[in-house]
């Protein structure tokens, strides 16, 4: 008899076929340093130069990067690394929040409409149909009305930060819901889990052991997806004065308005820009890695 | 001169994992009225062989990599393509496996039939129905002047499996390349397709090619058969020769494998897997699993030799 | 074969077929088994064979109530079965296991061989957690495969071994019965024999009871001690092996019989074939009478398209046919 073995799970194995996507690899260190810049940079840079990410000097107004603004300044003469790093926080932690939602919640949502099927399944889709077909600023506008930004205002975040990751959560989780649901009620009718019922394996291990694992190659490449685009209605929720506001920055924000600055003072555009794209790519071939490292019939590289 | 003789016919794939010579040296014949059985496992290169008749092969990654396609004494390899498409459909028919992804799904069953009739035969209108109505007389769809204008998924696997043969039977063929067309079906409709397919060569003296694994159909249609294993055919021989007295151990595993209706014998299964066609072994492909195996069979392929029939095995020719 | 082990009675099995829109009514039932009677003995291998459709895979699924039961009583060892609920269902899943038809889709792409085959052990804690692989080995290697290749994932192995792990997972946690949900027809032939004479081998050594299905009748009538012959969610005729291949009775035996070729063309020239007309009816709307009576050879007069013929004793075995005592052999009168 051969050599005795342990089980092994899906996430140790997938661990280890992880570690050999070197591309993939390579991208998460990239986004760990993004990460470490954007969370500590701003008190360093307080501790070494002094700026905040508020400090004006309109006298001196718009200058190119120098060793005093590593990225230059804004038109208000505010220090755009700063900027860029505080912006970094809004982006990544808006990128985090609607992937949490998003996985959590629309995971869920649709495994479990999926599974039980029949008319739970048909009253739990047609909620997710309303939500779709409202209108999104009309939501995000309702919400706002409805619910005065300053009682929301928690953890020294202002209250209309909370409400956009409110609303950018409400609806970030719909469509993995329903890709979710589509994957589960299909996979749902395959003979394995089939077999697993026949095995008598218990109804949640069913759910989280045989079907779950299986959507996971589809929702983490939508979930890589939707980063940008999230990032993106950020963004445009600011720009209408619904998100963040001055002073704060976000990278939508930064990237807005260096893009209307572009020919004068390019370096508005560039850093904020060039961090975003960065960060996008990273995320994108780290989920590829993902997405590869949990499908053990993947092509090996 | 037969109507189809193929000679020495190479069919390669080059993929990633490296040369799959499909076809490596297939030689048969098949006259007018005749129907050859061609057996073997999956893999064995069946469906590549008939393909490669009317040059279907998508190249790359296919090539033909040598040998002769004596059609009606002309070398279809050589076959311009202009000239092959007007034998397509026409003097060489063919007959796939799958009845459900055979037949195009927005086309009504009439379309496909005048279709075929308008290209080969310059049939059209009422007379391209009126045959159409005939053909799906003659392949047993009942009350078929009503049923010739429905969608194709208003109709059974096995009612589309006869549409399919209908189609191929539109302009009689001089050849029918059927792969495995009753592998999807049940036995009854099998029954009826078999009769079908017999009473075509019968009266219309067409060359049949009958791909399938299952030697019933072939002791049942079949007026001789050949075997084929790892690319080559390793056996030839007439219908009641084969089954009474099968030379080569491949076939002799092959018949001592299947349950049979008549009897409840032991069974005794060929041992071992497939070969792998991206390294053949050097000397006979079957030598891995053949349980009468010497020095000689590892080393060097064995051959027909002058003979058009028998085994392609070193202990017969011995 | 003494005393039953399961006792199927008056199953029935329908699926709601439901309209389109916003709230889906019922608007018919497919009716894939529809009053089936059948036994098993202890240690029996019972044959099920029938066309395409015809229930098969649903009645093996409801023997194991992997279905909804519409009516009926499936009683296993002196339980019944539809009677069961959930976590009581679940712990009589020990006793009862499926080997299923496509060897590719039955197994969890990304689960290793290993953790398939212990995962019944698991499910109803029959062996330790950190002894699981080594059970599993032991199984595979009882199964033909090679116990190194316990970490290996199913889709690294070809469509026979993919059957042995299939096979070995039924098995692991020693079960009385097996259904065998056609084990063999999505095999190439050369394996087929293998998978059989494995499946013969473990029945014989374990006293397994199967309920094989099968539409192949030579496969069936290798391994059998009794076949059921099924036409649209009914059983036609039961009888052992012999009853059922040498000397059917029913009309549709008869003409399936006589559809199976013979790997011998001497005996197939001499053969004479009942050639069938038409096509199996829909299960949603099964004719009226004798559901075979839209395609009997034999069919007489009014009572076969008003009457459904019950399933009653005859010679020892069992035929649902108004006129089986005086048809006779029909290949002699309606050969084509
Ligand atoms: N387009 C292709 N590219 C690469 N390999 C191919 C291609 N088509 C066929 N092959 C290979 O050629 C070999 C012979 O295949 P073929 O389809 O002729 O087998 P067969 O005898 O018809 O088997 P089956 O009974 O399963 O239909 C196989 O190993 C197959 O993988
Ligand atoms: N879950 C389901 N919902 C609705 N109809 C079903 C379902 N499962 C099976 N059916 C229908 O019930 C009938 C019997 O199906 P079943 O799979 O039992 O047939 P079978 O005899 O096993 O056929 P095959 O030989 O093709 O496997 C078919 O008409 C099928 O379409
Ligand atoms: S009852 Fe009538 S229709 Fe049914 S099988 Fe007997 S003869 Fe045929
Ligand atoms: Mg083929
Ligand atoms: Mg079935």
């Amino acid at each position: 008899m051969a050599e005795l073995v342990e089980g092994t799970s899906l996430w140790q194995d997938a661990w280890r076929r992880w570690r050999k996507h070197r591309v993939s690899v390579a991208s998460a260190v990239v986004l760990a340093f993004v990460i470490v810049f954007c969370a500590i940079g701003p008190p360093l840079v307080q501790a070494i130069w002094g700026w905040t990410y508020e400090m004006q000097d309109i006298p001196l107004g718009a200058v190119p990067p120098s060793a005093e603004h590593p990225f230059g300044t804004d038109q208000l003469g505010r220090d755009l690394m700063v900027r860029t790093m505080h912006g970094g926080r809004v982006s990544l932690l808006v990128a985090l929040v609607a992937t949490a939602v998003s996985l959590t919640v629309g995971v869920t949502y649709g495994a479990v409409s999926g599974y039980s099927g029949g008319r739970v399944d048909a009253a739990m889709m047609r909620f997710v149909d309303i939500m779709m077909s409202t209108p999104y600023l009309l939501l995000v506008i309702v919400l706002m009305a409805v619910i005065p930004p300053s009682s929301v205002s928690f953890a020294g975040l202002d209250g209309s930060f909370v409400l956009m990751f409110g609303a950018l959560g409400l609806v970030s989780w719909l469509v993995l819901a329903r890709i979710v649901r589509g994957q589960v009620l299909s996979l749902k009718r395959r003979e394995f889990v089939e077999a697993a019922r026949a095995i008598g394996v218990k109804p949640h291990l069913i759910l989280f052991r045989h079907i779950v694992p299986n959507t996971l190659g589809p929702v983490i490449v939508y979930a890589s997806m939707t980063i940008p685009g999230v990032m993106l209605s950020e963004a445009f929720l600011s720009f209408l004065g619904l998100g963040i506001r001055e002073p704060q920055a976000s990278w939508g924000t930064l990237v807005n308005e260096g893009s209307n600055a572009m020919s004068v003072m390019p370096w508005l555009l560039v850093f904020p820009g060039g961090l975003m794209t960065l960060t996008l790519f990273c995320l994108n071939f780290l989920g590829d890695g993902l997405r590869d490292a949990l499908d053990p019939s993947a092509r090996k590289s | 001169m037969s109507l189809l003789r193929v000679e020495d016919l190479h069919t390669h794939f080059h993929t990633e994992y490296g040369t799959v010579k499909a076809v490596n040296g297939v030689s048969f014949e098949v006259d007018r009225g005749e129907i050859m059985g061609l057996v073997g496992e999956s893999g064995s290169g069946k469906s590549v062989t008939n393909l490669s008749i009317l040059k279907l092969i998508p190249t790359p990654p296919g090539e033909y990599a040598g040998g002769r396609i004596l059609f009606d004494g002309e070398d279809l390899l050589k076959t311009p393509e202009s000239k092959l498409r007007t034998y397509r459909g026409n003097r060489i028919a063919m007959i796939f496996q799958d009845p459900m992804t055979s037949l195009t799904p927005y086309m009504r069953v009439s379309r496909q039939l005048t279709e075929v009739l308008e290209l080969h035969q310059g049939m059209t209108g009422r007379a391209a129905k009126k045959r159409a109505i005939e053909l799906l007389e003659m392949v047993g769809i009942p009350d078929p002047a009503n049923r010739v204008d429905s969608w194709p998924h208003e109709f059974s696997g096995g009612m589309r499996q006869r549409v399919m043969i209908a189609i191929a039977l539109a302009c009689k063929p001089e050849l029918l390349l059927a792969d495995e067309p009753t592998t999807a079906l049940d036995v009854t409709i099998q029954a009826q397709i078999l009769e079908l397919i017999k009473d075509l060569a019968r009266e219309h003296g067409t060359a049949v090619i009958m791909v399938t694994h299952d030697l019933g159909v072939v002791a049942g249609i079949a007026d001789k058969v050949s075997v084929m294993y790892g690319g080559r055919i390793v056996e030839r021989a007439p219908v009641e020769p084969l089954f009474a007295s099968p030379k080569h151990p491949y076939t002799r595993g092959l018949l001592a494998s299947v349950p049979r209706l008549d009897s409840r014998g032991e069974l005794t299964p060929v041992k071992g897997s497939p070969p792998d066609l991206t390294a053949l072994p050097p000397g006979c492909a079957f030598a891995p699993r053949c349980p009468l195996v010497h020095d000689q069979c590892a080393q060097q392929p064995p051959w027909f030799g002058e003979h058009t029939l028998g085994a392609r095995c070193w202990k017969e020719q011995a | 074969m003494s005393d039953p082990l399961l006792t199927v009675r008056g199953l029935k099995v329908h699926f709601p077929v439901y309209s389109k829109g916003w709230f889906p009514r019922q608007s018919g039932a497919v009716k894939a088994v529809d009053g089936l009677d059948l036994t098993v003995h202890r240690g029996e291998v019972l044959g099920l064979v029938g066309e395409s459709g015809c229930g098969k895979s649903t009645t093996g699924r409801a023997l194991l109530r992997l279905v909804p039961l519409t009516a009926g009583e499936v009683v296993f060892d002196g339980v019944d079965l539809a009677k069961l609920k959930g976590e009581e269902l679940r712990r009589m899943r020990r006793r009862m296991q499926m080997i299923f038809q496509d060897p590719y889709a039955s197994l969890n792409p990304r689960m290793t061989v290993g953790d398939i085959i212990a995962e019944p052990l698991g499910a109803h804690d029959l062996v330790p957690a950190g002894e699981r692989q080594k059970k599993a080995q032991e199984l595979m290697e009882r199964c033909g495969l090679d116990p190194a290749f316990v970490r290996r994932y199913p889709h690294e192995f070809s469509g026979g071994q993919r059957q042995r792990i299939g096979i070995a997972r039924a098995l692991a946690s020693d079960p009385d019965f097996i259904v065998c949900d056609e084990p063999i027809s999505a095999l190439d032939v050369s394996i087929q024999a293998q998978i059989l004479n494995l499946l013969q081998s473990l029945a014989r050594e374990r006293n397994l009871s199967y309920v094989f299905i099968a539409h192949d009748l030579s496969a069936v009538r290798h391994i059998s001690d009794r076949i059921a012959v099924m036409y649209l969610g009914r059983i036609v005729e039961t009888g052992t092996y012999a009853e059922i291949c040498d000397n059917p009775r029913h009309p549709y035996t008869q003409a399936l019989v006589s559809a199976i070729p013979v790997p011998d063309p001497v005996i197939e020239r001499r053969r004479k074939r009942i050639v069938l007309q038409g096509d199996v009816p829909s299960p949603l709307k099964p004719p009226s009478g004798c559901p075979f009576h839209t395609r009997c050879p034999a069919v007489r007069d009014q009572r076969c398209s008003t009457e459904a013929p019950r399933l009653r004793e005859l010679d020892g075995r069992q035929v649902s046919c108004h006129f089986a005592e005086d048809i006779g052999d029909l290949t002699g009168r309606t050969a084509s």
